[in-house]
């Protein structure tokens, strides 16, 4: 049945777009600032993997590994050496930050365009072979993806809910100076989170690098997904945020397959801001309107 | 202003003025004339941001869209080409007033986010719209504003252009509507307290700002004579951002300011050419964190600085 | 004598280029419950911010038994044990009244004695025991300054400052808001309470400061002040 093979096909991005929403919903949420060079990030995780996996030869949980640990580093740095001076020098640091991420996003594509040259390079696939289910075809490839993302999800919801730097991740999002009167050091949830945040888009650019290949442009195509997912899903709404993947992920696999591929990346947008006319703070907070009528009716 | 403002205002008048008899150089004019549409465009955009606080990342859209529509008109219905432009502007401010209106009941940074995803819709719309917009291969053939192919009639035309909307602007800061223009910006919640509809005032600058980007778009159509969809891309916006930071958020010289500026240093480093874009992110950086008053800013520090060295 | 637990020194405060606090001269005494009194816009809650780190355009010295807190930064003070329930209450919306609690025992090391503040914290105030899983959005006045005060105390500060912890409250909610004050208090924390409602701060404590225009014009014991012509006049209307 070629519709449940296309749902299926659309939770498998889907959860991939969940994973780069979430990230990126994260350090809204924290910081209230738009990362602007998140998708460079994702890009230098996606050239990390080629070299590794492809040129060095590594084995993929090997690379992943690297990756996450490389980013976080990226991260953390960026948020101490250039976000920390601009936030340092006035109450109103949103603005600002956001264009020093939007710099960085420049300079960070700018700079691997010169040193490694335009060519798409890439792999065709980490694993080889399908599943065939009768109704459905899923390829390993497309399982690996549905497996780690969501393992990932399950980790980052662990983090956030579980754990003390969580619970301090939460505070700092709702009340800034409630957490700092609790004791929270705010600088570090910040670094941290940065760093956490850059991780996190990091799998996605490992995992997708043989479907999107890579080029130094290819950031554009994760932070869009993540824009539209942010928004979707209610600004720094985590939950929201992973529903809100895997309705663009299936919208879009539908639109695609219905309509035309090459309008694909339009129509998803043209969804959002249909659904933004009605429900203005993203689908996030209405889910949880309806979550709380259902608890204490 | 000062008698020695105004002495240096009408020096650097004429500079912009004279210069160009002077130099006959046609390729050294069309920078001054791209200068100036940039200095227009980069002052609208000062206007939506620096001024409101409202960022519009889709803004080159609204250039893309003046573009299009005032050489269509021109080229399928010869309808008189000023004519053409205002209905190329009027279309970009509508389209942009209409994008605002969801907007204004959406969190901070969500219409960032709209606005730039609009940009690219309309830069994939006018990709995919072969039929009319001749998509990646570019519209050519579009009949010129001025006949002759004299560039200084461009460039006096733009810098008329240019005037006129500082003009306007200076007026209009100076207003009722300019204070509430800054309540707004200073604290929303406060300006609707005292009676500013900020929304309506967000729509009303929203309109003018986009509708003069559409102008300008639809003069630069009937003087490179091709466009394409590129037109409407975010590198554009950028560009347009860059340099109203780069000159001075939030006054009304800076703007203009780096245009120039940023044009002709653009030129001046020509071998730079591949590391334009390269320099353009460090500029951001740079300005923000080092630079934050940017052109105009360090001038006024000059001018202070020399005040008191009279003292 | 005794000497003072925590003084602050010549503390000046602004917004901007313009001055709000002028050279505040403040003792607080071990044991004790401090009140300090003022109209709206005399710098109270501005005071409490520029002590505790959230208002950062300050100069003067902030000490606390002898130690200098001014170039501290702000997330420190509870680890000495200096806590700040603020007049917006400083608590979680979204997140559950444990949780909210939780984050307030944060400094605390240990799940064992995170585990006993809490208990001791909802055996004080059961109705947080019966909402603990309650967002704190959706609890009333009366019980999210409960909850701002459990959050506030829960580490069992040395020294405890309250920003006008009866705003908001009905009058049977201030008087046991002042009951659970003197509680606090008997527990062997150092109070200091800034408040709009002259009345009671006056009979809870029993020294208070006036603060006028960013400046203590007045301070004494309470009942001095009860008899003073100028406080009756201003802030207890006779």
């Amino acid at each position: 049945m070629v519709f449940l093979q296309q749902i299926v096909n659309g939770l498998v991005i889907g959860a991939m777009y969940s994973v780069i929403g979430v990230g990126f919903t994260l350090i809204f949420g924290i910081m209230r600032i738009l990362n602007f060079a998140y998708g460079e990030f994702y890009m230098l995780a996606s050239y990390g993997a080629f070299v590794a996996y492809s040129a060095l030869g590594l084995p993929l949980w090997l690379v992943l590994i690297l990756m996450i640990l490389a980013l976080f580093g990226i991260g953390a740095a960026t948020e101490r050496s250039l976000i920390k001076p601009v936030r340092e020098r006035s109450m109103d640091w949103s603005v600002p930050v956001i264009m020093v991420t939007l710099g960085l996003q420049i300079v960070l594509q700018n700079l691997v365009l010169l040193l490694a040259g335009g060519t798409y390079q890439g792999i065709s696939a980490y694993l080889i072979g399908s599943l065939d289910l009768g109704w459905i075809l899923i390829s390993y490839e497309r399982l690996l993806i549905l497996g780690v993302s969501l393992g990932l999800l399950a980790a980052t919801w662990f983090l956030i809910q579980k754990t003390k730097f969580g619970l301090a991740m939460l505070a700092v999002s709702q009340n800034k100076e409630g957490a700092i009167l609790s004791g929270i050091n705010l600088q570090r949830i910040y670094t941290l989170s940065f760093g956490l945040s850059a991780a996190l888009v990091a799998v996605p650019g490992v995992m997708l690098m043989p479907l999107l290949y890579v080029y130094p442009t290819v950031g554009q195509v994760p932070i869009m997904k993540a824009f539209a997912v942010t928004l979707l899903g209610g600004m720094g709404n985590i939950q929201g945020a992973i529903i809100g993947g895997f309705v663009l992920g299936i919208s879009e696999t539908l639109a695609s397959a219905y309509i035309s591929s090459l309008m694909k990346d339009g129509v998803a947008f043209a969804f959002m801001i249909l659904i933004l006319i009605f429900y203005p703070a993203g689908i996030g907070p209405y889910l949880q309107q309806l979550r709380q009528k259902v608890i204490r009716p | 202003m000062t008698r020695r403002d105004f002495t240096l205002l009408v020096g650097f008048a004429c500079l912009i003025l004279v210069i160009p008899l002077v130099v006959r150089n046609e390729y050294f004019l069309h920078l001054f004339i791209l200068a100036a549409m940039f200095a227009n465009l980069a002052g609208y955009w000062n206007l939506l941001d620096g001024y409101l606080g409202l960022i519009n990342f889709g803004y080159a859209a609204y250039v893309g869209i003046g573009a299009y529509t005032s050489a269509l008109l021109a080229m399928h219905f010869s309808l008189p080409i000023p004519l053409c432009m205002v209905i190329g502007g009027l279309l970009a401010g509508i389209v942009g007033v209409l994008l605002i209106i969801p907007c204004l009941r959406m969190v901070t940074f969500s219409t960032a986010i709209v606005t730039l995803a609009f940009g690219e819709i309309a830069r994939i719309g006018a990709t995919a719209w072969t039929g009319l917009t001749k998509g990646e291969m570019g519209l050519w053939g579009i009949p010129p504003l001025f006949p002759s192919q004299n560039k200084l009639l461009y460039y006096y035309g733009c810098l008329g252009l240019l005037v006129l909307g500082a003009l306007m602007l200076k007026c209009l800061l100076h207003s009722r509507l300019g204070l509430a223009v800054l309540s707004t910006r200073e604290d929303e919640t406060a300006a609707n307290t005292s009676g500013i509809e900020t929304n309506r005032i967000k729509l009303l600058i929203s309109g003018i700002s986009c509708f003069a980007a559409g102008v300008v778009g639809a003069f630069y159509a009937h003087y490179i004579l091709t466009i394409t969809p590129g037109l409407f891309s975010i590198g554009y916006t950028i560009q347009i951002m860059t340099m109203s930071m780069f000159g001075g958020k939030g006054t009304l010289s800076g703007p203009i300011l780096g245009a120039f500026a940023l044009i002709f240093l653009g030129e001046g480093f020509r071998f730079m050419q591949d590391y334009r874009m390269l320099v353009y992110g460090f500029l951001i950086i740079g300005t923000v964190m080092v630079f934050p008053t940017g052109l105009a800013g360090a001038i006024a520090r000059v001018k202070q600085a020399m005040g008191i060295k009279r003292k | 004598m005794i000497p003072p637990v925590f003084r602050v020194s010549g503390l000046n405060a602004y917004y901007g280029d313009l001055q709000v606090l002028w050279g505040i001269d403040l003792e607080v005494y071990p044991s004790e419950i401090l009140a300090i009194i003022g109209a709206n816009g005399a710098g109270k809650t501005t005071l409490l911010r520029s002590i505790f780190g959230l208002h950062l355009q300050r100069s003067g010295s902030i000490q606390f038994h002898g130690e200098e807190l001014a170039e501290s930064p702000p997330h420190s003070l509870i680890h000495r044990g200096l806590a700040h329930v603020p007049d917006e209450r400083g608590i979680f919306p979204d997140l559950t009244v444990e949780r909210n609690l939780l984050i307030g025992a944060f400094s605390l090391k240990g799940s064992g004695t995170t585990e006993t503040a809490l208990n001791w914290i909802y055996q004080m105030f059961p109705i947080l025991n019966e909402r603990r899983n309650f967002l704190a959005r959706s609890l009333s006045g009366g019980e999210q300054q409960m909850l701002a005060l459990g959050k506030g105390m829960i580490t069992k500060p040395k020294l405890l400052f309250l920003d006008e912890p009866s705003s908001g409250l009905s009058p049977l909610m201030v008087f046991r808001l002042m009951d659970f004050i003197q509680r606090i208090y008997q527990e062997g924390t150092t109070v200091v309470l800034v408040e709009q409602n002259v009345h009671q701060a006056l009979r809870t404590a029993r020294r208070a400061c006036v603060l006028e225009n960013g400046r203590i014009v007045l301070h004494g014991s309470s009942s001095e002040l009860m008899r003073d012509e100028r406080v009756k006049k201003a802030y207890l209307g006779k």
